[in-house]
Parts: C-alpha cells; structure tokens; sequence
C-alpha cells in the first residue's frame, strides 16, 4: 500500500537534511510503528508524507497504492486516502467542528465526482463515530480545537480519521499530551477503524501507546534513517534499555 | 461651471435654495442650515493634511461636481426592490432614492401610541417639539467639515422616537438608492433617532447603487438617543457601486444603563469612510461597535470610532475586522478616552486585518487616552496575512488551496457577524461577503 524507497528530506529554509534515506513498505491491514528519539525525524517524516510546504524532499520516491504520491498536493493526498492526525491540531476559531467536518467529507466526495453528503446523513454517522469515541454531541458546537485539552484535540484528529475513512492514516505522537484514558479512548478508536483494506502508520516516542495499538512491525528511526526493525517485543526492549541502547549500537555499527 | 469646485458649486446652489425660500427663510431649522453652511464655507473639504483624513484623500470628489436631486426619477415600476432588499426581513420599510424619500415604496407597519417612524420632512412638521430637542444637538456642525455640510444641505432621512417601555416588533430598514444615470449625484441623509426610557429598536441603512457605474456622492449624519435603560441597534450597510463615495457620520449619545450597539459593514463601495462616536454620558451604560469591510481592487475604507467615557462604571467593547485584497486601502483609527471621573471603566478595542493582496495596504492606529486611574482598558491591532499552518491543516482534510483560504477567511470575519441580532440580515450579509470573498480567491 504504502512504499517509501531512499526518501530524503530537509528543511526548505535552512536547507538542514533530516531524512536521510528511509525505506519501508505498509500492507493493507497491518499496523507499523516509528519509534525513534527526540529529534530523528519522525514527524518530518509525518509532514513529508501529507505534503508539508517547509520540507523538501531532495531524494527518492513515496508511492500510495502505486500513486506517487510526492507529486501530489497535500489535499489530492487527502483525497488519494491519506490521513495525518497532528501532533499539534490548528485552532481554528470561529469554525464549528461539525461544520469543519462536514466541510472536509464533502471536499473529498466531491474529488470522487460525489454530490455533498445530506445533512441528516453526515449528522447520524458523526453521531455514531462521536458516541464510538465517547464524545459529547456538544462538542461537536464548539470551535475547531479553541481551548481544547489535548485529549480533545486527539480524540478530534481521530473523529475526523472516522469520517474520512483514509487508506492509511499516519497518526503522529497521538499519545501526547493524553492521560491513560483519554489514551485507551484515543487507541481503542483507532482500533475499531482497522481493517483489512487500511493500513495505520504510528509515530511515537513512547512504547505505552503500543500497549493499546498493537503493531504488526515496529521501526526505530535515528538520524534520519530506520536503524532497526522488528516485530512488537523490539518496542518492549527499547522501552526496557531506553535509546541511548540504539544510539551506541547505530554508532559502533 | 466647469471651472468652479465642488465646494463653490454647493454654496451657490444653498444660496439660490435660500432665495427661494421667502418667509422660510427666517425658521430656526435654516438658521441650522445656514450656520452649518458657514462653517463649511470656512472649512471647506477636509484635505490629508488634517490628521483625521491622512488617509483618506477627497480631493477628486472635490474637483467633481455633483448635483443635489430634489425630485425623484424612477417610477416605481423601474425599481425592482427585490433585488437590493434583504430577503426574508420583516421590517418597517422605509426607502430613498438619492435622499428623497418615497412614500410610495415605503411601508411603515408598526403602530404604537407614542411611536413615531417617518421620514425626517414629515417630522418637521408634525413632532417640533422633539426636533427642537434634540435634531443637530449632538453632532457637531460647527467643526466638522462633513458633519456642516450634511447639516447645511440635508432635506430629509430617517425620524425614530420610541416611546418607553417599547419594544419594537420589527428591525426599522432604511433602503438608500443611489440613482444616478446622466449625471453625478450629491445626497445628505439625515437620521435622528430616539430611544424612550426602556425602549428597544433596531436601525438598518442599507446603501445601495441602482447601476454598475453611476457615480454617487452620500454624506449621511445619524444622531442617536438612548435615554436610561434603552437599547437601540444601528447597522450601516455599505454595498454600493465602485464608483460611490459613501462618508457616514454616526454621533450617539448613552444615558445611565442604556446600550447602544453600532455595527458597520462595508461590502462594496469605491471610497467608504465612516465616523462612529459613542459618548458614554452616565453610569452602568454600555457602547458596542461592530464592523467588518472586505475590499477588494480599489476600494477605500476608513473607519475612525471615539469613544468618550465621560462617567464611571461604563463598558465599552469594539471589534473591527479587515479582509483587503487587490490594491484596497483600509484605514482604522480607535480613540478611547477615558475622562478623569470615569473610575471602573472597562474599553475594549480590537482591530484586526488580514492581508491577501500583495498592494492591499492597511493603517490601524489604537489611541487610548486615559486620565483616571481605576480602569481596565485594552487594545490589539494586527495586521497579518492567513496562517500557512492552518492552511496546511485544511488541505490535508481535503480542500484545496482556494477553498482552504476562503474558509478561514470567512471564520475570520465570522466573529464579527455573530455579533448581528437580526437573522435574515445576518445571512444576507454572510451570503454577500462568502461571495466576494470567493471572488477574491480566484
């Protein structure tokens, strides 16, 4: 589904390279993690993936169900089925979320030659998928992420995941900022939109929201590149021995 | 003629006006006339040499001439009222063309003992005695070169008392067109409205152009009354042609408790300036202003706002937002004063301004002048161009780079809509701004 051959990628201002040279490849219903330290590029990674104006990428290919997908817009991305829930969600104020919502299901059905979903139609299914994310039909009323707790903008992110319905959702350190049951609602969401035909991509710091989406793989991304690979138990032994155990090694290799 | 000015032009035609007058001539209301007439012969029009009209330059209206109508050209036929009016609004209808009132298009509904809704001429007449009161008492016609001249040629507008304890049923929507076909056209509306102790009215004036490209010159002056515990709305809208200079003067007056809401939205227009002071003249009362302009190409809008706290525990709140694409020019200038008795006051001001047009330009001046020292003030002005993270964050939801930048812009100005009471206007005013704010995005 998703193929990332030799990406690199830097900053487009400072010119400062931070991928350097990724290779991964997610099928159709698996769940892949990036674990990696502060700083080795994980959610230039994220950015890169869904189009993000101040990275460039200077190397080699990203393709989304054969599509390249670094020759597309960040919302013909959108609309190819890629999803990124942000580590840090936009305030946008004077914007209702159900408004918000309704807005960006009727962009990518109209990209799909679909008419505007009806207004009754969009309310029951937000209402399913709010309920499946224990959230409050009011808040559905407010303003996009205005004062939000973290854990509302991450069950925000992953309410319009629900509603978008994306091929492959990259969900970037979506643990942070969430207290253990905001993090099992968040996870136990994400969860419930698996299946065989989408494909979730988690980047975190920690090993503790892998407690509650279990992987199929787990990549370790250190300075640009992905230094290890390795089913689920390889997040539990950086979670025992910390980064520094990967730095060295990346380092004595 | 060619020759003469504009400003010589209108003192002649005032004095062959007077000539004919007869006996008329000696009524205390042409003495107004006549003295505000004077002070605009010594003023004459402000130039950008005065620091309240830097920025807004009259010197090719002042070049022009333009001519005062003193008798209406359409038929009702060759109106079609429907498509300036706002839709679905129920309201007392009253309706200008080039300042001159038609009766024949108006439609007053409401009936209560004590409430009068006319036009300014009837009122004359029929209610001297609240003329004499209060008509050109609080704006002021001996210093202000605009304020003189509308004062000096003003013929007719808008006449408002409620009684107390009314509360009007229905918005009072004051439909201005500017009818000019064959040549240029000059009108001075003036309003006076009067709220009763405890009463409730909403104004709208509504400005509008009958043709794309007849050129219009208005000068409104509304004076405005809430006596204790009144509540009054007035809404200015300015959605004229781009060849239409359209100065509004607003001149409000707050007794104890009472709250006056100004709102301000100026859609279309060539060049827009309009002057909104609140004097909070006792205690417990409240000043609101609204407004928003979205310019585009050309388009001139200059909003200057005092208010005057000159009593204690007074609230005041101002919110002004900005879109300006093309070569627009805005123009926001807020003066709070603060007088040394007007201890506990809370004045609010924010002026914001979204830049989409590299040439669009903006000038925001706060200006706070507080002399009592237990008071709570503030002020924000900002000047910026739309958030390329939330840009980013819309796109990777699916829309494009258009729609994405449209949405935002519309939130934008949202804030300030909300703030409009009256529903259909308020979806009348979205509607028109979502458009041309569409239209600036292409």
């Amino acid at each position: 589904m998703l193929k990332i051959e030799n990406l690199k990628a830097q900053v487009e201002e400072s010119g400062l390279e931070i991928l350097n040279g990724i290779n991964l490849e997610v099928n159709a219903g698996e769940v892949h993690a990036i674990m990696g330290p502060n700083g080795s590029g994980k959610s230039t990674l994220a950015s890169v993936l869904a189009g993000k104006a101040t990275y460039e990428v200077t190397g080699g290919s990203v393709t989304l169900n054969n599509e390249d997908l670094l020759d597309l817009e960040p919302e013909e991305r959108a609309w190819a089925g890629l999803f990124l829930a942000f580590q840090y969600p936009v305030e946008i104020p004077g914007v209702s979320i159900a408004n918000f919502i309704r807005t960006a299901v009727n962009a990518k059905r109209e990209s799909a030659g679909l008419d505007p979903m009806n207004a009754k139609d969009f309310l029951l299914k937000v209402r399913e998928k709010a309920a499946m994310l224990e959230i409050n039909p009011k808040f559905m009323q407010r303003s996009v992420n205005e004062g939000f707790s973290g854990g509302e903008k991450k069950r925000n992110e992953i309410l319009q995941m629900a509603m978008l319905e994306p091929t492959l959702a990259v969900l970037d350190e979506t643990d942070s900022g969430l207290d253990i049951d905001a993090l099992k609602i968040v996870a136990n969401g994400v969860n419930k939109l698996k299946s065989e035909d989408n494909a979730v991509l988690v980047i975190t710091h920690y090993q503790r929201l892998l407690d509650y989406i279990v992987p199929d793989h787990v990549h370790i991304l250190y300075n640009g590149k992905i230094v290890k690979s390795g089913d689920k138990s390889l997040a539990f032994e950086l979670e025992a021995k910390g980064y520094d155990w990967i730095k060295e090694a990346v380092v004595t290799h | 003629m060619d020759q003469m000015n504009l400003k010589e032009k209108l003192l002649k035609d005032f004095a062959q006006y007077e000539a004919g007058l007869n006996s008329a001539a000696q009524t205390d209301l042409h003495q107004i006339r006549k003295t505000a007439i004077n002070a605009f012969s010594e003023m004459g029009f402000p130039t950008v040499k005065q620091e309240d009209w830097k920025y807004t330059n009259l010197a090719n209206i002042s070049k022009k001439t333009f001519n005062q109508q003193f008798e209406s050209n359409l038929s009702s036929s060759e109106i079609n009222l429907s498509q300036l009016l706002t839709p679905n609004l129920e309201a007392n209808l009253l309706i200008f063309e080039n300042g001159i009132y038609r009766a024949d298009l108006s439609k007053i509904k409401e009936e209560a003992t004590g409430l009068i809704i006319n036009n300014l001429q009837t009122a004359f007449k029929t209610s001297p005695e609240l003329i004499v009161q209060h008509y050109t008492k609080y704006a002021d016609h001996k210093a202000e070169a605009m304020v003189a001249l509308n004062t000096g040629l003003a013929q007719d507008g808008l006449f408002v008392s409620v009684p107390e304890s009314y509360v009007m049923q229905h918005p009072i929507y004051v439909l201005h067109i500017a009818n000019a076909i064959d040549n240029a056209v000059l009108s001075s509306p003036r309003n006076l409205i009067i709220g009763g102790a405890n009463s409730q009215v909403k104004v709208i004036q509504h400005y509008a152009s009958l043709n794309e490209n007849g050129e219009s010159f208005t000068n409104t002056v509304t004076e405005i009354v809430a006596n204790q515990k009144a509540i009054i709305e007035n809404y200015i809208i300015q959605d004229e042609n781009a060849n239409s200079t359209n100065i509004t003067e607003t001149q409000t007056h707050l007794s104890k408790e009472s709250f006056i809401y100004c709102h301000n939205y100026s859609l279309e227009g060539g060049l827009i300036r309009n002057k909104t002071n609140m004097v909070v003249a006792d205690e417990h009362s409240e000043a609101h202003m609204y407004g928003v302009y979205v310019l585009s190409e050309n388009q001139h809008a200059d909003n200057r706002s005092l208010v005057d706290h000159d009593t204690a525990n007074a609230f005041s709140q101002e919110l002004y937002k900005g879109v300006l694409g093309g070569k627009a020019k805005g123009v926001f200038n807020g003066r709070i004063m603060v007088r040394r008795d007007a201890q506990k006051t809370n004045a609010y001001q924010t002026n914001r301004n979204i830049l989409v047009g590299n040439e669009a330009q903006v000038f925001t001046k706060p200006q706070l002048e507080i002399f009592a020292d237990d008071v709570r003030c503030s002020h924000g002005c900002t000047i910026g161009q739309l958030d390329e993270e939330a840009i980013f964050y819309l796109r990777s939801r699916g829309l494009t780079l258009q729609k994405a930048k449209t949405y935002l812009l519309k939130a934008f100005v949202g804030e300030v809509l909300l703030k409009a009471t009256i529903d259909p206007l308020k979806n009348f005013l979205i509607e028109k701004i979502d458009r041309k704010i569409k239209g600036m995005m292409v």
